[in-house]
């Protein structure tokens, strides 16, 4: 059915692999389509040494038809790519090419063999996020703390990850995305330590994240606990309408959120590029509680 | 607007009302758990309010999901899209069935409720005084807490 290649080598052939799976080929092209910035017509000569994208080439003209494919997509990738969905495609790719067979008729193929698929993913994840210095600034409020400069992990805003499946997009809120991390379960702060909040206030829903491994701004995580988001606590506390919500703060300067089971988004209620949490209009969530880090090992916590 | 278009806006909005009620019709002839699972035969109304916190749901009693396809049967067709709710705050209602190959989900925001086909295709009504919304509201006041209901209210402008 398709036949993908990834764009690695400089001297030796790149690994190739057949997929003949239908429903498998199908879905992979649904995903291609559904996004056709996120592809080039041809690999780019601006690519470099290293793993550049993937060639995706129907091998039937009846499935090339039912999409309405040229005779191959290319996906870039790394620095490359043109973000979005496209790392999530990139790995998909990657789990595919592990599965596939060696095309029968290119004798001597190199296939994606386990080594060679972790370093690609390993490509793919740094390609994502930068790391930046968060340095206290003078007006905020005096805590104790163990360094004022700390290193975090600023993510490209990749709002497609969270919206474009409607089952992603309901199950998972502004927690699963403040800790980017999908638990398809609408994770609540603290119950993944066992310590779920048990009122809507600033001090309970952050002793509750903390639990989970959230630490107050400027309490560095070291960086074995990577990806490190700076995120901000808002609470929304009533009379009446009593929530929390959290944003995570992006690579471009701005900030991102999730309205519970809404989209992704980079807004605020006023539709306007959230650049500072404390300032942008939160409509019912008045109260700032303040900014945090959230770390690999608190993401993989929540539920 | 010609005589031609304005017949065959009106054979749409007959097709779209006899489809919304033959569906509905079926639904009603599901009896509710009581849960608010969405297996099959259930109506599940969500509010959808929160962020952080779930929304809260409840299910409707046969009768109510008779009542709910009654009040949308009688609302005009419309072509206008809801405005684009405020993301954080009350953001509308949300009814899923679990009736499959049917309706999979209606909306009501804003004045404007949006039938949702499990094949994607949209239908909009117009319920200009949200009295729908409100009603559902109402239904579904003892499956809300005092403070939800009453910010609700007044949400609605009641």
């Amino acid at each position: 059915m398709l036949r993908i290649t990834a764009d690695v080598y400089s001297g030796q052939p790149n690994p190739v692999v057949e997929i003949a799976d239908e429903g498998e080929a199908r879905a992979l092209l649904r995903e291609l389509r559904q996004d056709p910035t996120l592809l080039s017509d041809a690999e780019s000569t601006e690519g470099g040494l290293g793993f550049r994208g993937f060639r995706v080439e129907p091998l039937s003209d009846e499935i090339a038809q039912d999409f309405n494919i040229p005779s191959s997509l290319y996906l870039p990738a790394r620095v490359l790519t043109r973000g979005g969905r496209a790392p999530e495609i990139a790995e998909r790719l990657l789990d595919l090419m592990e599965r596939g067979d060696a095309p029968a008729l290119m004798e001597g193929a190199t296939t994606l063999d386990a080594p060679l698929k972790d370093y690609l993913v390993g490509q793919l994840e740094r390609l994502g996020r930068e790391s930046a210095e968060d340095h206290a600034a003078p007006a905020e409020p005096e805590r104790e703390t163990v360094a004022v400069t700390c290193t975090i992990e600023l993510g490209v805003f990749n709002p497609g990850f969270w919206n474009n499946d409607p089952n992603v997009r309901a199950n998972n809120n502004c927690y699963n995305y403040a800790s980017n991390w999908r638990t398809n379960t609408f994770a609540q702060p603290g119950r993944g330590c066992g310590h779920m909040y048990t009122a809507i206030t600033c001090p309970e829903v952050t002793r509750a994240a903390i639990c989970d491994g959230v630490h107050h701004r400027f309490d560095c995580f070291p960086d074995s606990e990577k990806p490190r988001y700076l995120v901000a606590l808002v609470v929304a506390p009533g009379p009446g309408f009593r929530d929390y919500h959290w944003f995570r703060k992006q690579s471009g300067g701005f900030w991102g959120h999730k309205p519970g089971g809404t989209a992704a988004r980079n807004v605020d209620n006023s539709g306007v590029l959230i650049t500072n949490p404390e300032t942008a209009n939160r409509g019912p969530y008045t109260q700032f509680c303040g900014y945090f880090y959230t770390c690999n090992s608190q993401r993989m916590r929540i539920r | 607007m010609g005589a031609r278009s304005i017949a065959f806006r009106l054979t749409v909005a007959a097709l779209l009302l006899t489809g919304l009620v033959v569906v509905l019709v079926a639904l009603v002839r599901f009896r509710t758990d009581g849960s608010d699972h969405v297996g099959p035969g259930t109506v599940v109304v969500e509010v959808d309010l929160y962020s952080g916190r779930p929304n809260p749901r409840f299910s409707l009693k046969p009768a109510e999901a008779g009542e709910l396809m009654d009040r949308l049967a009688a609302l005009p067709p419309t072509d206008d899209r809801p405005s684009a709710p405020a993301p954080l705050g009350y953001r509308g209602l949300r009814v899923e069935t679990g009736q499959p190959g049917s309706v999979s989900e209606i909306q009501l925001s804003r004045g404007v409720v949006t039938v949702r086909q499990p094949d994607g295709v949209e239908h909009r009504l117009s319920d200009p005084d949200r009295d729908t919304e409100r009603w559902l509201i109402d239904v579904g006041s003892t499956h809300l807490d005092q403070d939800e209901e009453s910010f609700l209210r007044n949400e609605l402008g009641r």
